[in-house]
């Protein structure tokens, strides 16, 4: 059994590559799998390394074929493997391919300090929904109104079901937020939102690449209240809540 | 052992360019600060509003005497229905060029009612450029709900006339926040607030600094309390470097980062914390050297002895 | 004999009159110098130095004087400690170690003394106006910093020149002093910090920059939450030194005996670096929380915005520490017989740390290209976009602390056989105490993804509750379970491979390269800000640079420090001991005996 030690690491090894890349749907991106296998390796060497008796099987066969000791054959696969698997790796690095570039995008930039609506300055911080009353029908109320608005702007993009599967989405890309999803509306606030709303992709700071996104500038066609009843109505209707960094009040 | 040192040496710039070579593998970019806003020919509509805006309430200091809201000054004309009653004032010149001439030659017509008192806008203390002018302009005219005519022309980003030759930083930021629009210094400037060329005679220099963020600390004899607006949005460094220009002016020494005092200068506390610090070894240095030299007495023990020397030196 | 005494004790106080006076000379040259400067270059708000950017200029000067300041804090930290330990198990090594670092220190004060000086002169030459109001804001701080340091120089001089001479049963007036110097340091740092943490996020001052509460302007949002952090991380990069220096010496070593004792100061080292660097997470955590509660947009520009990228670095930084300690320690149980025993449970703990450290490692912002994007339904992945937020990686780097903290446990029973009657009840005890903080870890970490983000934020505190609990109590229980244990064998120090020093070197830089790195975080999120949100950097250099040069500036400044660190280890090495002539410790002991 100890024999196989540096064997076995390699079937680990092309064990995790192949579980990563066949067993993980949707596939996960290029960059991510890098880190992935680059932390595999690491883990799977440390081990190695981490004892010695370990270590002197692990590299007992490597010695033996690179102090020639190895059958003449196996020798001849691994002197002449080496330099073919670097090959492969630079032909895979240089090939040419009709890939659109890399295109870092930070998801959730910072807002701004404030921006401009209507021609007024707004501070994003501790801008709250006015909305969002604790009178239970009065909220009520507001988000239905939210919903008319939109099923009237945001519905083609973002969908029925808010999961940024609206008619129009697939022409876009990156395609439209999926509000269902937890790494969106949930974890931001609902000033970060209206922000997004009511500047739309140009607001965006360079970091998140604003020429990349088709969200429209919805001031320019929705009243401030209008944003705010929108906000409203995707929360309710994507069953999340706006996150807070204050305590909720007592009830 | 010199093989074993370039290994190690070698294993750590591997280990840290490593580190640098994956700092290479995220996104690459730079991020600058908000730029300061400047008019161009292609400034139009609401942000050059916007800039005219800035230069009304700041730079301009136009709100010393005009007002722009329900509350404000009026020793000049009612800024909200400028644009509305300009096409009238004056016969026979539109409404943009009278606005304009308003400003740079005030004196070319005067409101009836007011006195003559508004200096050009092109000249110090606001020393506005053309651009700078019209942006004003350009919000007179969306203040009284008209449309905005004025654009920007290329010749007219110019800056106005600069003064020559090295300029001491506390008039810089006089000229540039309109003080002089009110005070007279040196022979130039408004009447409306008291001559500031000796006023570090009456004035401790630290005070003038607070004054020009509080305005209700005094007012001088003769003049109205409450006309000067209050600027607490000036750095506290810019309201020293007024302060200490304006005790130079008066022959007057101070420092914008100090206070006048002799013992709350730097150096001085400085020297002395060092030589208490010295003196105090020294002493203890010669009390030790004597107990040394000392023939052996029956004394207090050894071991005490030592133990106050060490306690009383940490304190 | 008395006289001999008061022979040592005059060379201890000319020792460090000596060190006073240097002091004294330093800072009158700096004030000569920075005003000099000052008066004689034409006045402006920046200026910029030998064609350096002056923000690069002041950003590896400040860097440097950090590491070395943390240096000559966490070292005399690290001496009290072994002294302490010598004194309680009487051996003499432990003793001999604090006293061979104390012995750097001399060195090293006066190094971070003209740092610091230099880094004096560079912000009243380059950043005259901000310089001016930021020390007429904390006029009275820097006169009791000067003051702190001359009280530093001295307690710390003392320290070292008494070592022989307060020796036997005046040891507690020497840990006395210790303490002092101890106390001293942090009392510089916490004074260091009001004015670092005032920039970050000022308090205590009025709209107009007016002072209003000198305490406010101290204890502002950020200043206790990066005191207790650096004070954990001085400790921490004061033993990942030590080991450093022994994995040198250790390295070079040409005799056995030379090997035994410096594989031994090099875990020596390690322990204390480990133990202190365990908490540092929670102390991290409770800053960032600080930044978010000041300004969330600072928090975002922190976590989410711009310097997002960076936090996956630090997440690399941090598990290969986890890693390369678990490494060391799995190696260095080949040398203690008996440690056999628990192999068994390496591939079990690797297999947790490896997927710790991949969920640590996995990043908010996924880089992928356009048809990835479309494959995966947007810029989130629907399962990886789990392992990006913050409660997984709370979940990973508690398993992966209480891994790490297991592997500890198992080195210290390595040789040792528990003989207590209740041992098995005992040890089921310990099983039961990590299996319990781990599940509760795992639990909260699962459950988090279906509440509110204000609840989630509470979870972290019983996660890491559970895993301190859980370690206290097995500490608890371990210590009189290995009373009086059967030993199988000592430990046979020296006979360790030569890449677990390499290992414990590789602790040193990835420490000392993840303090400049978070230093440089720390500092670059008030971006354009001097004094954020309320005095501006309006010079040429006041943008943010790009990540890859950042991380090319930090590698330097590593560098750097290295190479000074080791001329202080030459120095020192060659320098002797002025205080320790044969005579004086012939006398002292003779003294000590007497008195006895």
């Amino acid at each position: 059994m100890t024999r196989y030690t540096l064997y076995i690491a390699v079937a680990l090894w092309l064990a995790i590559l192949a579980g990563l890349k066949l067993l993980v749907r949707p596939p996960m991106p290029a960059s991510v799998l890098m880190i992935y296998m680059t932390l595999s390796t690491l883990g799977i060497l440390v081990f190695v390394a981490a004892n010695e008796e370990r270590f002197g099987n692990f590299i007992a066969p490597l010695r033996a074929v690179f102090e020639g000791r190895a059958p003449r054959l196996v020798q001849v696969l691994v002197l002449a493997g080496i330099p073919l698997l670097l090959a492969w790796g630079a032909w895979l690095r240089t090939a040419p391919s009709s890939d659109a570039p890399f295109e870092p995008r930070v998801v959730h930039p910072e807002p701004p300090a404030s921006f401009a609506l209507h021609g007024r300055r707004i501070e994003t911080a501790g801008l709250k929904n006015p909305l969002r009353v604790p009178d239970a029908a009065q909220l009520e109320k507001n988000t239905a109104e939210g919903k008319v608005i939109y099923y009237r702007n945001c519905f083609f993009c973002h969908g029925d079901t808010l999961r940024g599967d609206g008619h129009f989405s697939g022409a876009f890309s990156p395609i439209p937020a999926n509000f269902r999803d937890v790494g969106t509306i949930s974890m931001l606030q609902e000033s970060f939102v209206f922000w997004r709303v009511s500047t739309g992709g140009l607001g965006l700071p360079r970091s998140a690449t604003p020429w990349n996104s088709a969200m429209p500038v919805w001031q320019t066609m929705l009243t401030e209240e209008e944003i705010w009843k929108a906000i409203l109505y995707i929360y309710a209707g994507s069953g999340s809540t706006p996150r807070t960094w204050e305590e909720e009040p007592k009830k | 052992m010199k093989v074993t040192i370039a290994k190690i040496f070698l294993f750590m710039l591997a280990v840290v360019s490593l580190y640098a070579y994956v700092g290479q593998l995220v996104p690459q970019f730079e991020e600058h600060p908000p730029k300061k806003k400047v008019i161009t020919p292609q400034t139009t509509g609401d942000d050059l509003v916007a800039a005219g805006q800035e230069i009304l309430r700041g730079k301009g200091g136009c709100l010393i005497c005009h007002k722009d809201q329900e509350r404000g000054n009026e020793r000049g004309p009612d800024l909200r229905r400028a644009a509305g009653k300009a096409a009238t004032r004056k016969p026979g010149i539109a409404a943009e060029a009278y606005l304009i001439e308003s400003m740079v030659e005030p004196y070319a017509f005067i409101v009836e009612g007011y006195p003559k008192m508004m200096p050009p806008a092109m000249k110090p203390p606001a020393s506005l450029s053309m651009a700078e002018v019209k942006a004003v302009v350009a919000y007179l005219q969306s203040l009284g709900g008209a449309e905005v005519t004025v654009s920007v022309q290329a010749g007219d980003v110019a800056a106005g006339k600069k003064a020559v030759g090295p300029v001491h930083r506390g008039r810089q930021l006089m000229d540039a926040n309109g003080c002089l629009g009110c005070h007279k210094l040196a022979g130039e400037g408004g009447a409306v607030g008291p001559e500031l060329t000796r006023v570090a005679e009456r004035r401790e220099p630290a005070k003038i600094a607070q004054k020009i963020a509080d305005p209700k600390l005094w007012t001088a004899e003769g003049f109205q309390a409450g006309l000067m607006p209050p600027r607490p949005d000036l750095p506290e460094g810019d309201r020293q470097e007024i302060a200490a220009y304006l005790a130079g002016l008066s022959g007057k020494a101070y420092s914008p980062t100090g206070a006048a005092s002799p013992w709350s200068h730097e150096g001085v506390r400085l020297g002395v914390v060092i030589a208490v610090f010295n003196t105090v070894m020294l002493l203890v240095l010669a009390w030790a050297r004597s107990r040394e030299k000392s023939p052996l007495s029956p004394g207090p023990s050894p071991i005490e002895g030592e133990g106050r020397n060490a306690a009383g030196d940490a304190t | 004999m008395a006289r001999a005494i008061a022979t040592s004790a005059f060379q201890a106080l000319k020792g460090t009159y000596k060190g006073v006076v240097k002091i004294s000379v330093l800072l009158v040259l700096t004030y000569l110098i920075a005003q000099g400067l000052n008066s004689f270059l034409p006045a402006a708000d920046y200026r910029s130095a030998l064609g350096l950017p002056n923000r690069v200029a002041v950003w590896a000067v400040a860097e440097l004087h950090l590491m070395f300041a943390a240096f000559v804090l966490g070292v005399p930290i690290f001496a009290l400690i072994t002294e302490i330990i010598g004194v309680a198990t009487r051996e003499k090594r432990y003793d001999d170690l604090a006293r061979e670092f104390t012995k750097l220190l001399a060195m090293a004060y006066t190094l971070t003394a003209v740092l610091g000086c230099v880094l004096l002169v560079l912000f009243i030459v380059l950043y005259p106006k901000f310089t001016g109001i930021l020390s007429k804001i904390f006029k009275p701080t820097w006169i009791a910093y000067i003051v702190l340091i001359f009280g530093e120089v001295i307690v710390a001089y003392l320290y070292w020149y008494t070592w022989s001479l307060l020796q036997g049963v005046r040891k507690k007036w020497h840990l006395l002093l210790g303490l002092l110097v101890n106390l001293w340091g942090t009392a510089l740092l916490f004074v260091a910090d009001a004015w670092v943490t005032f920039m970050m996020s000022p308090a205590g001052i009025d709209d107009a920059n007016n002072l209003v509460s000198l305490w406010g302007v101290i204890h502002n949002h950020t200043w206790m939450p990066i005191n207790i952090h650096r004070l954990l991380a001085n400790v921490a990069f004061g033993g990942a030194i030590v080991a450093a220096y022994a994995a040198v010496r250790f390295l070079n070593a040409k005799t056995d005996e030379e090997r035994a004792r410096f594989d031994w100061m090099g875990y020596v080292g390690s322990f204390i670096a480990i133990a202190a660097f365990i908490p540092l997470p929670f102390a991290g955590y409770w800053l960032g929380r600080e930044i978010y509660q000041f300004s969330e947009q600072m928090g975002v520009s922190m976590m989410g915005g711009s310097f997002a990228w960076l936090w996956i670095l630090q997440a690399m930084l941090i598990g290969s520490l986890f890693l390369a300690s678990n490494f060391y320690l799995w190696l260095g149980m080949g040398r203690i017989p008996g440690a056999e025993r628990y192999t068994k449970f390496q591939i079990g703990m690797m297999i947790v740390l490896t997927i710790g450290f991949i969920v640590w490692a996995t990043p908010r912002s996924i880089i992928a290209t356009g048809t990835e994007m479309s494959a995966m339904g947007g810029s989130h992945h629907p399962f990886l976009g789990l392992f990006g937020v913050m409660a997984a990686k709370n979940t990973a780097v508690n398993l992966m602390i209480l891994t790490t903290f297991f592997s500890f446990m198992l080195y210290r029973r390595g040789n040792r056989i528990p003989i207590v009657p209740w041992a098995v009840a005992g040890k089921a005890l310990q099983a039961l105490a990590i299996a319990a903080a781990a599940a509760v870890v795992l639990g909260y970490g699962v459950y988090s993804y279906f509440v509110p983000s204000i609840t989630r934020i509470g979870f972290s505190v019983y996660q890491v509750s559970a895993v301190l609990t859980s370690m206290a109590l097995f500490v608890a229980i371990d210590i009189p379970l290995l009373k009086g244990a059967r030993e199988i064998g000592a430990i046979r120090w020296g006979h360790i491979p030569a890449r677990a020093q390499y290992a414990l070197f590789f602790l040193a830089v990835s420490f000392t390269w993840l303090m400049g790195l978070m230093g440089y975080i720390r500092s670059g999120i008030r971006q354009h800000w001097h004094v954020y949100g309320r005095v501006m950097d309006e010079s040429a250099n006041a943008y943010t640079m790009a990540h890859g040069q950042a991380t090319i500036i930090v590698s330097c400044i590593v560098v750097v420090f290295f190479l000074l660190v080791s001329v202080v280890f030459w120095l020192a090495a060659r320098g002797g001991e002025p205080a320790e002539s044969p005579a004086g410790e012939a006398s002292a002991a003779k003294a000590a005996g007497s008195a006895a």
